[in-house]
């Protein structure tokens, strides 16, 4: 890599200040953990940072255990009883395995933030580049309820069943599967795979409608018309369909945000990181305000950018530049 | 006149009944409920209240819009004229509370709805 210098750690500057340099950074968050890796940043490569979910499975099977038993939905006594049986070694691993693959695909890779922060600037020979971040998701299941973010229990249904009341604690066996959900306002069906939705919880995010005046914020947030009233957000993943949408970012916004501040906070205080140093040399651009930085996210690839593209807010979308 | 409702009565709908009531009947009861809103159930007690679940199920029929999910799971009659409607969903249960007006000659009309939900 051609980098000189990392802004926001310990760098090597050519005035040979000694510095360590460090390339990852970590922070525990109490839904997730997140690192920011800028040890892969180049003119063409951005910041990443990457959210770890632990999830810890737990079965639950039929009682004594029999074959065969229920399960009430919600695991609530008063709710219907479904029909279950006991899982099978094979069937659990294939199970947490298709949960943890598809649930991870389906949320990593999927958003760029706009570094509007000025943070963790670089150096590629003479020119600073500010990257973007490039959110990446992974999920780690284990058995056991130690050590996790979230601990889940699992039903298996028996074959007759085709639904169980799930929420973000309790899943089934069939939760991967795409079920209807709903109609749009066409009569079209809305279909969803329950545990990506349930996902976005984890990380948490709320439905989609929360905050207006038919799912106010300080009511029950499960109340129906939460889960989108208009078309465009009854398909909201967050709603009752598989469709992504901008503020789906907001995990990784806010551990950006963090990222922004530790940098800010653990830098010495006579050169680095770079921005502090910009700031001190008066040639911090104007465009960042890092108490401010909104991170906006796109979904679709966003390029590191010059200083000199970052502060006239230039976006650059395609990349031309001479390697 | 012979009041509608049955006490503590609770009707308990599964999934594959409240499919198989939506096949054979919805449609034709929806478009009574949608366009009437009321039902003549001058009957004896048992069969006014038949006639009253009905009255409020065709409503449920033309105008609930999360058809997926687990399904009616109840209704359940809480005051004379108050029936809570339970449906199973992902994350909550939905509870569609009717007001039910029963007039002197006998015809139920839904007097009001509200839109409730039961979290885990």
């Amino acid at each position: 890599m051609d980098i000189v210098g990392i802004a926001g750690v310990w760098f090597n500057f050519p005035t040979d200040f000694s510095m360590e340099v460090i390339l990852k950074s970590t922070i525990a968050f109490p839904r997730f953990d997140a690192e920011l890796d800028t040890d892969v940043c180049s003119a063409s490569n951005n910041a990443e940072l990457t959210l770890t979910l632990k999830l810890g499975f737990t079965q639950i099977n039929p009682a004594a255990g029999a074959a065969e038993g229920t399960h009430n939905d919600f695991g609530d006594a008063t709710k219907p009883a479904r029909k279950t049986i006991k899982w099978t070694a094979t069937e659990w691993a294939n199970w947490k395995a298709n949960f943890l693959s598809s649930a991870q695909a389906y949320w990593n890779g999927k958003f760029w933030l706009v570094n509007d922060s000025g943070s963790f600037q670089f150096f590629v020979g003479t020119q600073t580049y500010v990257p973007n971040i490039y959110c990446k998701f992974k999920l780690v299941g284990s058995d056991g309820v130690v050590g996790n973010h979230h601990n889940i229990s699992v039903v298996r249904l028996h074959a007759s069943e085709s639904w169980f009341g799930s929420h973000s604690t309790l899943y089934d066996s069939k939760d991967t599967n795409s079920v209807k959900k709903g109609t749009d306002s066409a009569g079209k069906k809305i279909m969803q795979q329950a545990h990506v939705h349930e996902v976005g919880h984890l990380l948490g995010l709320g439905h989609v409608d929360i905050g207006k005046a038919h799912c106010p914020a300080a009511s029950d947030t499960n109340l129906g018309p939460c889960y989108g009233v208009a078309d465009a957000d009854k398909n909201s993943v967050m709603g009752q369909g598989m469709q992504l949408r901008d503020e789906h970012a907001e995990p990784w916004r806010e551990a950006a945000r963090a990222f922004s501040l530790k940098e800010l906070l653990t830098a010495p205080a006579a050169f680095t990181p770079m921005l502090p140093f910009y700031q001190m040399m008066g040639a911090l651009p104007k465009a960042f305000n890092m108490f401010n930085a909104v991170w906006p996210a796109k979904r679709r690839r966003h390029y590191p950018r010059t200083l000199a593209e970052a502060q006239a807010g230039t976006m650059v979308t395609s990349f031309k530049r001479a390697a | 006149m012979r009041r509608a409702g049955i006490a503590g009565v609770v009707l308990a709908l599964g999934l594959a009944a409240g499919l198989g009531w939506r096949a054979d009947h919805a449609g034709a009861e929806s478009k009574q409920a949608s366009a009437n809103n009321s039902r003549e159930c001058n009957m004896n007690a048992l069969e006014q209240s038949i006639c009253t679940y009905e009255l409020i199920l065709a409503d449920m029929g033309a105008t609930y819009e999360a058809t997926g999910g687990g399904g009616i799971s109840g209704i359940r009659q809480t005051t004379t004229t108050s029936f809570v409607v339970s449906v199973s969903q992902e994350e909550r249960t939905d509870l569609v509370t009717y007001e039910i007006h029963v007039a002197k000659n006998g015809t139920v009309s839904i007097a009001g709805k509200k839109i409730g939900v039961e979290s885990p």
